[in-house]
């Protein structure tokens, strides 16, 4: 456990030391989305990693988040804060409404709501020309500028700043996470992933706590979406893309899932594989799909599982390290 | 009038589409394999009619059977390649690497054939024939006529053949088939070519008709699932009868409402089912886990 | 040691596809008494456990748990109301250590608020010192505190079946159904079971089994009740079942 704790620190103050270390502006760019995309991945890693529901249509929280939070901007005026608010709202609205209609049912039903949604707010965007502006997308959103009177401003249209509230709120998510599953709901899912008829057995709602799960879930990814509008200052219809509920997806499972770091690593791994790929060309995309069949076949439990393999030695007991981070045992009371 | 024509418009498209729903859900079936690459099957259908038909300048008919062939053979790739090595793994897992799969086969196809969409001009005469009113263009005509052929041909396979009573002996049990004799390796294999081929049936005889780009299995996949569904898993004629019926709403909602959203209308379909009745029209069983 | 009827059950019909599993069964659990449901394969035995428990749609019935009525109950508001059930096959949560999955079982005791889980408050942090503490004292009862930390899907099979006990417990059940205990245990094991069983009696317990293993059911049984095709067709004292007819008929031949 201790070791754990200075693992932890040294990668916060790495992440905090960052933008001093690397000036370069496509660095920072990259950073700044594997922040945003590591929320969305935390916000998936609670759905599939920890209450054991694979959902194929995130894009479809991610996506509400952004167009609410830049259509708030733009029609109302509404800044970033405001917009952080809103997003999530809306998306776990909706999340909300999928979860009591797709949950009647479990495994690939579910997966298939969650897609039939993400493509049903897709065909809303390009149509719904008259709000969402279809095909052209929504451009110009602001960030906001805080003046401090003599002491400056602070410029969120520019990167450094924006990283920085990035992170803060990725760490807020990653503690979040951690609040939530160490505690009685956080087993109430786990345990409706491992064994949904016993864990009725005992007493536990399954239906309500899975709605629990999605709409705390979807939420947390509208948040991102918001993030990601007033980042990058245009969105189109294309944040609803299947691609990205995939690539959402890899990150959970090339992470970890089920565990604290895993969607983090996992966001670094899978933007920053996307990205390194472009020397390829266009067979690029070619490339990551079969990146992504390596990971499905030969790493299921994902990178982290296997990194504590190796420096854990073979004696181990498998399972622990992959779960023995939840802490549930006497280690969880602190 | 205009009514019996989105109809009649409808059910033709909906023979297409009840192609692609019987592979799938005899695919889901059988081998209780959820595979997201049905819709990339019927993708690479339209797409080698392309190459085969407005390409090469093959006949159209020999262009419809020798796509169909070559997805075929593809889906036998696919089978040995990736699902027998996955036999004993989770749902879960196969779910995510035939994802794998259909974003391998969606950007090979940008690879091969280029983002830009492709309409194929099929050789009949485009001027409508004419029957009480009703308009039927020839080539939709041929659409419904091969759609009814194959769906007939499939049944007389699955009820009259001895290689279709060992697939539906597996359908209702797998140990029990296999303790049988049945060797199961080559039925799913059949199996998985039979869905590939007719989901490829589909896109060859649906491509002149919408345009085909490497991304129009995306929605070609969650129509499938839709129809699987609705119609209930496992059921032949479920799957038919799921197909005609989202063939026709479809064709009424882009008449009557407007067709931007033409394509929600499954994911409609899909709410109302599993609001209603989850196991769908005709189902008895789940996807197990 | 009060023997009030704390559990009765009249006229419950289960209906699969035309047959009747369970066919207008009329039964009454006394406090604290150990009640063993027998019958050959089939009879419909873990149907009326399913029945009982919500897993699965009645035709019809009632059923009378201290006054209430639990026929619409769902499986998890059923356990709220005290009545807590084994499974057949073996259940678990597979990948959790022994110590996790008994402290699952609390989830009754512990749950609370969403505030309270985000804010770490220290009326959590009781409960859950609570529930350590309790989740090591059913342990201990079942003697499987040395291997708390063992990753429930490698223990061994004995092992697992007192773990799903130890499970239950934890939910702190008025009435416990237990399907099938003994089920693959050898003698030794099925010694243990039965003295693990008679202990919770003895600590004011309500027990319903469903047993294969006529040693074990004539060893701890107050009254055995037994079902054949659906239908109760008796019920009394381990000594009038072990020699009436109609149940060795039932049997063909008597079981060992």
């Amino acid at each position: 456990m201790k070791k754990n704790r200075v693992i932890l620190l040294l990668c916060l103050l790495g992440a905090i030391l960052f933008p001093v270390a690397i000036k370069d502006l496509y660095f920072m760019h990259i950073a700044i989305l594997i922040g945003i995309y590591a929320i969305s991945a935390i916000s998936v890693n609670l759905i599939l990693g920890y209450a054991g529901q694979l959902s194929l249509g995130h894009a479809a929280f991610f996506g509400i988040g952004s167009y609410v939070s830049a259509l708030a901007y733009l029609q109302l005026g509404v800044p970033l804060w405001g917009g952080m608010i809103l997003a999530p709202a809306a998306s776990g609205v909706l999340g909300y409404v999928v979860a009591k209609l797709a949950l009647k049912l479990r495994g690939a039903y579910f997966v298939i709501m969650t897609i039939g949604v993400a493509e049903v707010l897709k065909l809303v965007a390009l149509n719904w020309v008259s709000v969402t502006k279809g095909p052209m997308g929504v451009t110009d959103i602001g960030a906001p500028v805080l003046s401090f009177g003599s002491f400056g401003t602070l410029n969120f249209g520019e990167k450094v700043p924006y990283y920085y509230l990035v992170l803060l709120f990725l760490i807020v998510s990653v503690f979040l996470q951690c609040r939530l599953i160490r505690s009685p709901f956080g087993r109430s899912f786990i345990s409706i992933r491992e064994n949904e008829d016993l864990a009725q057995s005992i007493g536990i709602n399954s239906y309500k706590y899975l709605i629990i799960v999605v709409v705390i879930s979807t939420a947390i990814a509208g948040l991102s979406g918001s993030l990601y509008a007033h980042y990058v200052k245009f969105i189109d219809p294309g944040v609803f893309a299947f691609f990205f509920s995939v690539n959402l997806v890899m990150m959970v499972v090339g992470g970890g899932q089920g565990t604290f770091a895993g969607p983090v690593l996992g966001a670094i791994l899978f933007t920053a594989i996307p990205e390194l790929l472009r020397v390829f060309g266009d067979s690029r995309m070619v490339i990551y799909s079969l990146i992504v069949i390596f990971f499905v076949i030969f790493m299921p439990r994902g990178i982290l599982f296997y990194l504590n393999w190796i420096s854990k030695g073979a004696g181990r007991d498998i399972m622990e390290s992959a779960y023995a981070e939840n802490g549930e045992t006497e280690g969880s009371m602190s | 009038m205009l009514f019996i024509q989105y109809v009649i418009n409808g059910l033709i498209v909906g023979g297409a589409y009840a192609l692609i729903g019987i592979g799938l859900t005899l695919i889901l079936g059988i081998m209780n394999v959820v595979n997201f690459a049905h819709g990339e099957m019927y993708m690479l259908g339209a797409y080698f009619l392309y190459t085969f038909f407005a390409l090469l300048h093959i006949n159209f008919c020999l262009s419809i059977l020798l796509a169909i062939a070559a997805v075929m053979v593809i889906g036998f790739a696919c089978e040995k390649a990736i699902l027998k090595p996955l036999r004993k793994r989770s749902v879960d897992t196969v779910m995510l690497a035939m994802i794998g799969v259909s974003l391998f086969f969606q950007n090979m196809a940008m690879l091969a054939w280029t983002a830009v969409p492709q309409s194929i001009k099929d050789p009949f005469p485009h001027d409508a024939i004419i029957v009480g009113g009703l308009y039927f263009i020839p080539q939709r005509i041929l659409v419904i006529v091969i759609a009814f052929f194959f769906v007939v041909l499939t049944h007389l396979l699955l009820k009259k053949t001895k290689l279709g009573k060992a697939m539906r002996a597996t359908f209702l049990d797998r140990e029990t088939a296999s303790l049988m004799g049945i060797n199961s390796d080559h039925i799913y294999s059949f199996t998985f070519v039979l869905g590939a081929g007719l989901a490829s049936a589909s896109g060859a005889l649906l491509g002149p008709i919408f345009t085909v780009h490497p991304y129009v299995g995306n929605l070609a996949n969650l129509k499938a699932f839709t129809i699987v569904i609705f119609g209930g898993l496992g059921s032949f004629t479920g799957a038919i009868t799921a197909g005609l019926l989202l063939g026709v709403f479809e064709s009424l909602g882009a008449g009557y409402v407007s067709s931007g959203y033409q394509h929600a209308v499954g994911f409609l379909m899909l709410i109302l089912i599993l609001i209603i009745k989850p196991k769908g029209l005709f189902g008895k069983i789940g996807i197990t886990r | 040691m009060s023997h009030a009827e704390i559990l009765k059950v009249q006229c419950l019909t289960v209906r699969f596809g035309g047959l009747n599993a369970v066919d207008s069964v009329d039964f009454s659990l006394l406090d604290n008494e150990i009640v063993s449901l027998i019958g050959p394969n089939g009879a419909g035995k873990t149907t009326t456990f399913n029945a009982i428990t919500g897993f699965v749609k009645k035709e019809a019935g009632t059923i009378e748990f201290k006054g209430n009525h639990l026929e619409h109950l769902r499986p998890h508001e059923i356990a709220e109301k005290g009545i807590v059930r084994t499974f057949q096959i073996t259940s678990l949560f597979p990948n959790l250590s022994v110590l996790d999955n008994i402290w699952v079982g609390r989830h009754m005791q512990e749950k609370g608020s969403l505030f309270d889980t985000l804010f770490n408050t220290r009326r959590k942090q009781r409960k859950e010192d609570t529930s350590f503490k309790k989740a090591l004292e059913i342990l201990k009862f079942i003697a499987l505190d040395r291997v708390r930390n063992t990753i429930a899907f490698s223990l061994p099979y004995g092992d697992q079946r007192v773990l799903e006990i130890g499970v239950a417990l934890a939910a702190e059940p008025e009435v416990l159904l237990l399907d099938e205990p003994s089920a693959g245990l050898n003698d030794a094991e099925t010694q243990v079971m039965m003295s693990l069983i008679k202990k919770l009696r003895d600590q004011g317990m309500t027990i319903l089994l469903v047993e294969h293993d006529m040693k074990l059911v004539m060893g701890i049984s107050d009254r055995i009740m037994v079902l054949n095709f659906g239908k109760k067709i008796t019920e009394g004292t381990p000594a009038e079942i072990r020699s009436d007819p109609e149940v060795i008929a039932a049997y063909l031949g008597e079981r060992r």
